[in-house]
């Protein structure tokens, strides 16, 4: 199996539907996705990740740009040349029984019998879904039925794997036996994936590099630690995390940032800050405020407003004035109603300007 | 009606009472004609038990010939209305420009008026002023007319043919809907996979379209043993009773021989091989059901 690197130049897409309604899909993409690695397409609904996707695949043509495949150039080729194999919303299983279905591809393009049977099994063991090899389809469980999906993908040697939110249709049980599938999958065979979905947290647990989209441009292209702790703009910091990160709106006044009922220091990047207006928002992680029932120095007040129990850790809703922000405790017995002491840790603070770009 | 009225009203009679007329209807128009027929092949005039009715019918061998026809006729026209209809199905499932008014010519056939529609065609073949005969004349492709009602080894083929394209439409609708029930990806994938065109439809589209297919078999079947003005309306059995099929047959027994019973007979030894037919087909398409 080759491990290709997938490399996205220029990449344009408009779509054109009934007479003449023209919408902008993706815009002037650059994007290389190195050998054997696996990297996520991270997005709302809408951003343009699965319209690249099939781009990728060749299912639809982009306007204007470049797909390369190492050095190859693969816009002319169909699906089956570039010998990409894909992965669906639900699981895509023909009218034959599994052996069939796993062997499709092959006879498609007129293996001889021989090595289609070896290549089945192997595959059919890789996978392990020998003892069900008779059996039509229909009859499976969903994570059976992925199984076969999975297996009839591989037994091509795909040069890359793509998955279109496959986690999507399953159950939250379903969802983490089928993640760490697909990572066993990731350890196993040394294959560029590239796996879309709008679910964070599948995309920060399984890749190794991550774009996060919206709009139908890349905002940003980074390994998962470093998209977490240095988002580049607010849209990522939000979009990250559960909760995302939290924002405040202050202004600026003498050496610090002024909230109201707080301040948050900035003697040390004052004259930096300044070139960039007096408005800003600061951008913290909820598990990384320090929070408190006594006081101590340097925090400041809030008052709880909501506090959400979940399992391992506590959510809860501060207010100090009339700005808002989430915090995430391990254990705490902060009740609704009670008042807080607050600290913002300034090494895990982010400053970022009025429209939500990141200064420091 | 208030919560209290409605859980008092659930009474096994309220329960009767609602299905009556169904069951009613069901009786009167179906059960009823059946067991009356299924009936009269087994009695005389006078009402006494025979079998002389069925005996009869089994050794005409104009009976027997109709039987084969009745046979023919099915396979040819269920033929010709899968392999048109799905090939307009699948046509009419992409969009191309005045796809509305094709549509709407297509599904022609099947509105126009039953009769009307035979006898258009009737008029059709006609060999002195048949309009398919003039064509065929002014083109240079023919020096004689062609009879096609007219020669006793074309006729009942030239009549599936006219019942075939006023049904056409039904399969073409049925198996629209069908086309649509499946979704892109199973194309995109057969795609990815490098299948042709061809085979996609061959292995993936038709064994999902089976449940209609059957579906749509079967009716067909069932409304085409029946048959019976198609081959009136166009040659009443002729010429020379070589389009007689088992519908006419009955019929003719009824009406110039003038014995009910033979008639019945005839319609009920047809009875088990549809059932039969039914069987084969629902193993042929069906599969695992």
């Amino acid at each position: 199996m080759k491990m290709v690197e997938v490399r996205l130049e220029n990449i344009t897409h408009i779509y054109v539907t009934g007479r003449k309604t023209q919408t902008l899909a993706v815009k002037d993409i650059n994007l290389t996705f190195p050998h054997a690695s696996f990297c996520a397409l991270l997005g709302p609904s809408g951003c343009g990740k699965t319209t690249l996707m099939r781009i990728i695949a060749g299912l639809n043509i982009q306007t204007s740009g470049h797909v390369y495949f190492d050095q190859q150039e693969v816009t002319p080729l169909t699906p089956r040349e570039r010998n990409v194999a894909m992965v669906f919303q639900f699981p895509v299983l023909y009218e034959m029984n599994v052996y069939e279905n796993i062997a499709f591809p092959l006879r498609s393009v007129k293996v001889p019998e021989s090595e289609v049977k070896r290549k089945v099994k192997e595959v059919a063991e890789l996978v392990g879904v020998t003892h069900i090899l008779n059996v039509h389809p229909s009859t499976l469980d969903m994570g059976s039925k992925q199984k076969v999906v999975l297996a009839r993908a591989l037994v091509r040697e795909p040069n890359v794997f793509l998955f279109d939110e496959p986690l999507t249709n399953l159950d939250p049980l379903g969802r983490l036996e089928m993640r760490s599938k697909i990572k066993e999958l990731q350890r196993n065979i040394k294959t560029t994936m590239i796996y879309v979905t709008h679910d964070q947290a599948e995309a920060l647990t399984l890749a190794d590099k991550i774009a996060v989209m919206d709009f139908g441009v890349v905002v940003q292209y980074d390994e998962p630690t470093k998209l977490y702790e240095h988002p580049k703009n607010e849209f990522v910091g939000f979009f990250l995390g559960n909760p995302g990160m939290n924002f405040i709106q202050g202004t600026l006044e003498d050496n610090a940032i002024n909230f109201g009922e707080f301040k948050y220091d900035v003697s040390d990047v004052v004259e930096k800050l300044k070139e960039y207006g007096t408005e800003f928002k600061i951008g913290i992680r909820a598990e990384y405020i320090k929070v408190s029932k006594k006081p101590f120095k340097g925090a400041f007040k809030a008052k709880c407003i909501v506090s959400e129990h979940l399992g391992t850790s506590t959510l809860l809703d501060l207010k100090a004035g009339d700005k808002e922000f989430k915090a995430k405790l391990r254990i705490t017995d902060v009740k609704e109603g009670d008042e807080v002491y607050v600290q913002f840790p300034k090494e895990k603070v982010h400053i970022f300007n009025k429209a939500g770009e990141l200064i420091i | 009606m208030s919560e209290e009225k409605f859980e008092k009203a659930r009474t096994p009679f309220f329960f009767y009472a609602s299905v009556l007329p169904a069951v009613l209807v069901f009786t009167v128009l179906l059960l009823f004609p059946l067991a009356y027929e299924i009936y009269a092949a087994f009695v005389t005039r006078e009402g006494t038990f025979t079998i002389e009715n069925i005996l009869t019918v089994i050794k005409d061998p104009l009976y027997t010939w109709s039987l084969i026809r009745m046979i023919i006729y099915i396979v040819i026209d269920i033929s010709i209305k899968f392999g048109l209809g799905l090939i307009t199905a699948a046509a009419f499932k992409q969009e191309f420009f005045g796809r509305g008014v094709v549509t709407a010519l297509a599904l022609a056939p099947w509105a126009v008026p039953l009769i009307p529609a035979l006898f258009a065609w009737y008029m059709l073949y006609n060999p002195d002023f048949g309009v398919i005969n003039y064509a065929l004349k002014s083109l240079g492709l023919v020096k004689a007319p062609v009879m096609f009602l007219n020669d006793p080894n074309t006729a009942l083929y030239w009549i599936i043919w006219a019942h075939a394209w006023r049904y056409t439409p039904m399969w073409t609708t049925m198996l629209l809907s069908g086309l649509y029930a499946i979704p892109e990806e199973y194309y995109e994938s057969a795609k990815i996979d490098g299948a042709t065109p061809f085979r996609t439809f061959i292995k993936i589209t038709i064994p999902m379209l089976k449940r209609f297919l059957l579906m749509n078999a079967v009716l067909s079947l069932i409304w085409t043993s029946g048959e019976f003005a198609s081959v009136w309306v166009m040659t009443r059995g002729g010429p020379g009773n070589s389009t007689q099929i088992v519908g006419t047959y009955a019929y003719w027994y009824l009406l110039f021989i003038g014995n009910s019973n033979v008639a019945a007979a005839a319609l009920v030894v047809a009875l088990p091989i549809i059932i039969v037919l039914m069987l084969i087909f629902m193993r042929l398409v069906g599969g695992r059901r």
